[in-house]
This record gives C-alpha cells, structure tokens and sequence, in this order.
C-alpha cells in the first residue's frame, strides 16, 4: 500500500511542481476555498464571546477539528475520488477494476493527493492546535488518542456519507452527480455549526440520513465535555462512523455487482485521472 | 519448451472459453410527450437488446482471434466479460483457468486489456510517469520493469515520446504508448478493442503491426475486435464472425471469403457512356466511359463477359480483380439480414 501511495501522491505532486505561481496560486486559491467554507463560524466566534453554550475559543476548536477531518477526507479522495458519482456514472470504475487490487485500495490509491489537496489540512491543524492551546483547561494522553480517534472517525463519515449518496450513480447516473454535488455542498456547509439550537426534527436529520452533526458537532461537544472527566460520549462519533461505514460498504457492494451486471453506457473520459 | 514456444503454433491448451454465454441489456425508452414522461416515472417504457445470445467460442494458446462484426454486433460486450468487468447473464466465462468476474484480481494481473477509444496513461502527465504508475500498481519488480520497458521502449519507439505529456501526444502515439503500458506487467492474454478505430492509414499499418508482432514472435494469445475486416485480414488472424449476439462464422479468411462465392470485380474502360448490361454480372459504378461490374467467377468466367461487351462497345483496357474482404463481409451481412444464410456453407456457418 505504501509504494501504491507513494506512487500516487507523486502523480499530485509532479503538475503541482511544473510552475512555481501555478503553484503558489493552486494553494492560495485552495486555501481560500476552504476557509470561505467555515468564515461564518470564524466571524461569529471572533465578533461575540460565543455562540449559545460555546464559547469563541470552543468554536474554533470545532471549526479547526473540522478543517482537520475534512483535509484528511480531502488528501485521500481527490482527482473525483470523493465524488464517486463521477466515476461510476461515467463508466470510469472500468479503469480500477482492470487494476491487479481490491477496488477500495485501488480508490483510495488513487485518490491519495497529499501536496494538491493539503491546505485544508494545513490550516486546521494551525486552528485546532491554537485552540487546544487556548482552551481553559489542560488535557491528558488519552484526550489527544480520543482527538485523533475522533478526527479519523469525522474524516470517515465524511467519505462515508459521500459514498453512500455516490452510490447512487449505480443506479442512476445521471442524477447521482448532482446529488453527490449538493451532498458535498452539505459537508462544506454545515459541519462546522453548532447544532444545539436546531429544532428536533431538524436535529434528527442531521444524524441520520444528513449525518453532518457527526462530522463536527457531536465529536467536539462530547470532547470539549470529556475534558471535565471521563466520558464515552467521545466515542459516539467513532460508532457512528463505523457504522455508516458499514452502510456504505452494503449498499456500494450491491451497486458494484450491479455494474458488473449491466456496466455503464455511458463512458465519458472527462476528469479521469487529470 | 511447450509446442508454442517451438514452432509459434498455437497448443492445445485452451486459455479463453466461452461456453453459451447470453447477456441482454435493457435499455429506458425516453418518452417524446409530457404525458409520456409522467407515465414513464412510473411504467417506464424498456427496450430489450440482446447483446449476445448463447455464444460458445475458445481459443487455444498462442493464437490470434479477430473478433469480427459491425457496431452493435457484441464484440465489446465479449471484450468486457473477458476483462472481468461484466458478468454474463447465463452461460460460463473462463479465461486461463479463472472466472474473470469472481477471480478478478489474481486474472487482471495475468491480462492485458486495450480499449481504442479509452485511454490508461494519465492525462496531465509524462508518458514515463505513468509507467512509474503502473509498476507500483501492479507490483512489478525492479529486474522486470527494467527488462520489459527496455524491450517496449525499442519495439514501440517510447524514448522520443517519454517525457512528452499524454494529452499532447498524437493518437497513433498514444495508442502506441498504450499498448506498451499494457504490456508492461508480461501478460498471457490480451484483449484489444477496436485498436485502430480513427487512426491514419500509417498509425494503423503499424499498429496492425506491433499487434501481428505479439503473437509471431511474443507468442501471445491475442483476441482483438474491429468492425474494420481489411485490418483484421492483415493480422491473418483466425476470424470469428458475430452477428446480432449470435457466432456466424468461425474460421480462416479465405473459408469467409469462400462463403459468399468468388466475387470478382472487373474495371472496363470503354467508348460508351452508357454501361452495357452484362449478364451475370452486376454493374457497380461508372465513371465516364469507365464501368465498374462485379460478378461470380465461379458462374460466369472473364472471357464470356468480355465477349459480350466487345459485341456492343470498344473495350480499351480491362483490369479484374478479387472483391475486397469488406465487400465479402458486407454480403454475408446482407444474407444473414435477408434470412438466406441456408445459401451459405453450413460448416462455414454456427
């Protein structure tokens, strides 16, 4: 796997390398992109002394652990990996199954974009790791081995919950991509608030069929808490994950038989492997 | 040393079986009014195409199959069942002893597959790069890498195109560069999908080529399919015929080129601008005083035809010659649409 890896994050690298302010404009642009994503919640954390039960420094912490989640989902899912829809409503899924190699490794292989895709990554480690800092209290071994539990967890639902709604594409292929677009645009809007105010209809769909809540919300309230004494709530992310991982793996390995039943008709090359 | 590795003839080891093998498509039928298109959410309209209905075919190792048949005939089909991408809906596939579908890591790792019009190398970057790619995906060893792309940089001409990014290559190049990355892991079995599908006379010929080179001295097993049957004669191939999801015809070019007769066609210049009839022969195309026929050289022979036009006009020049493969392909076609395939030699015929 880590030659495989190897091999693909070289693949990032090399355009990356061929200008130096192509370059320099890629990571400014793609900071930017994914900053502008979670400016409201910096402005609002910045501007009052908090929101709701959060304080300011909580909801950085939040939005940090979500840039966090959201960079790893990022570096191991690009060139469309993440937006699965593509590659399956366009018939691209033939190029990984004629790879010697289980087709999660060959997707997250592919995907594997460390140097392209790592400003998101880059700026919230600085977020997260200013706000731990800045937190009002101070946190253990097993905290920091929760942190990354929960960072991992949040990256998995992320990828997960695109998968699940990608899909799709097996079935309707044409109509999985703008799912998958509007799925993305849900992660990207909505996982960096704090949730607790949310009438409890809306709540429960943001657990469930929209289960952004676990990607920032619930993991940092439930960390933030455990920092008071011993709790399993820090676990209720990672759970969930595992979970939605199980869900996804079922539904996309009906789909995968299904392609391999009725393949694609509609092969187009455009955003393979560029 | 097996008896391919000897004498270049293929052995009797069967290394692609395809034993009554049907696969049927189905296809949404998009309504043209309003009313249609409310009804078909919910009684949608579906069309049936029968891609392949009960085709049996092997092929031994060593040999070169042209999988022959117009657009639409299943030959993709048969290509995606044999890479593993597809399974069939009744009937087996086996490849080299494996289930293409079931087995398809351990089988693509001993396969090469080649679609004309889809590509392997990675768009935005060297061609050598994704070679790199590939020995890391596939697992090549270092010696092997070495001594492969070593023989495929000479036979395939890759150092001038090496560091030259995929999407600025030609289409010959770039088919060239991927039928060497295909190559590069050594495998048993290759399956080629319309190679040579939009590329010029020269990029073809060689293709054609590199292609006849892989089995004659690489002895490779090469199932290839084209629509193209000049190209496909060229390999010298073993040809199989599909027509409609069904195996036509199985056999050497001149048993096809025997099934439809001994067409001629035979080019008079003349001093007359209106064709004379002939009879037994068929007038194809005139051009001035130039009258093209075509006709069976086995009913009616060169000399009683130009005896009769000599009778009504001055023949200046004459020029015969054996109807081209397409031509003969293009009338066993129009039998087998009209129902008179009983016409054809049953043995010729599946």
């Amino acid at each position: 796997m880590r030659s495989l890896l190897a091999a693909n994050g070289r693949m990032g690298l090399e355009p990356f390398l061929r200008g130096g302010w192509q370059a320099l404009g890629w990571v400014v642009g793609e900071t930017l992109i994914n900053v502008s994503t979670v400016l409201a919640m910096l402005l609002l954390a910045g501007r009052f002394t908090g929101v709701g039960p959060w304080s300011s420094t909580e909801l950085f912490f939040m939005v940090g652990f979500v840039l966090v989640s959201r960079g790893l989902a990022n570096i191991f899912s690009g060139r469309n990996v993440l937006m699965i829809s593509r590659k399956i409503g366009r018939g691209q899924l033939d190029h990984v199954l004629v790879q010697p190699i289980p087709v999660w490794k060959a997707l997250a292989a592919e995907g594997f974009s460390p140097f392209d895709l790592a400003a998101t990554l880059v700026v919230g480690v600085g977020t997260l790791a200013w706000s731990v800092t800045a937190l009002p209290r101070t946190h253990d071994a097993l905290w920091f081995g929760a942190l990354l539990l929960n960072v991992a967890g949040s990256a998995c639902v992320i990828v997960a919950y695109q998968y699940l709604w990608g899909a799709l594409a097996f079935w309707s292929p044409r109509g999985a991509e703008e799912v998958n677009s509007v799925s993305a645009a849900v992660v990207s809007d909505l996982s960096a608030y704090p949730l607790d105010a949310a009438p409890r209809a809306v709540l429960s769909t943001l657990v469930t069929v929209v289960p952004v809540g676990f990607i920032g919300w619930i993991p940092t309230r439930e960390l933030l808490q455990t920092a008071h004494g011993p709790g399993v709530g820090v676990l209720a992310g990672p759970a969930a994950a595992l979970t939605l991982a199980a869900i996804t793996f079922a539904v996309f390995r009906r789909g995968l038989r299904r392609y391999e039943r009725y393949g694609s008709g509609r092969y187009s090359d455009f955003g393979h492997r560029r | 040393m097996n008896a391919t590795e000897a004498d270049g003839t293929p052995t009797s080891d069967i290394v692609v079986e395809l034993a009554d093998v049907w696969k049927t498509y189905h296809q949404r039928q998009r309504p043209e009014s309003l009313g249609e298109t409310f009804r078909s959410l919910l009684r949608p309209t579906m069309k049936t195409i029968e891609a392949l209905k009960g085709v049996s075919l092997e092929v031994r190792r060593g040999e070169m199959v042209a999988y022959a048949g117009p657009n639409g005939a299943g030959k993709s089909t048969t290509i995606k069942l044999l890479s593993g991408l597809m399974v069939p809906d009744r009937g087996s596939v086996r490849a080299l002893g494996m289930s293409p579908a079931a087995d398809r890591v351990e089988y693509v790792r001993r396969i090469a597959v080649v679609f004309g019009q889809r590509t392997e190398l990675w768009w935005d970057h060297s061609i050598g790069a994704s070679f790199r790619w590939k020995k890391a995906t596939w697992g090549i060893p270092d010696d092997v890498y070495r001594d492969m792309l070593g023989q495929l940089s000479e036979q395939f001409e890759l150092q001038p195109i090496w560091k030259t990014l995929a999407r600025e290559l030609s289409l010959g190049q770039r088919m060239r560069a991927d039928l060497a990355l295909a190559l590069l892991h050594d495998p048993e079995l290759i399956l080629l999908d319309e190679p040579t599908l939009g590329l010029d006379v020269i990029a073809r010929e060689r293709m054609l080529d590199w292609i006849k080179h892989l089995n004659r001295r690489d002895r490779k097993t090469v199932l290839i399919t084209s629509h193209n049957m000049a190209d496909l004669e060229r390999l010298d191939a073993r040809v199989v015929m599909v027509h409609q999801g069904s195996v036509r015809f199985d056999g050497g070019f001149d048993d096809l080129r025997a099934t439809v007769a001994d067409r001629r066609v035979m080019t008079v210049s003349t001093d007359v601008l209106a064709a004379p009839a002939l009879q037994g022969a068929e007038l194809t195309r005139s051009d001035g005083t130039r009258h093209e026929y075509r006709f069976d050289a086995s009913r009616v022979s060169v000399v009683r035809l130009l005896e009769e036009l000599s009778s009504t006009c001055k023949v200046d020049d004459i020029q015969t010659s054996v109807a081209s493969i397409d031509d003969v392909v293009s009338e066993v076609y129009q039998q087998l649409e009209k129902g008179t395939v009983h016409d054809l030699p049953a043995k010729a015929l599946r």
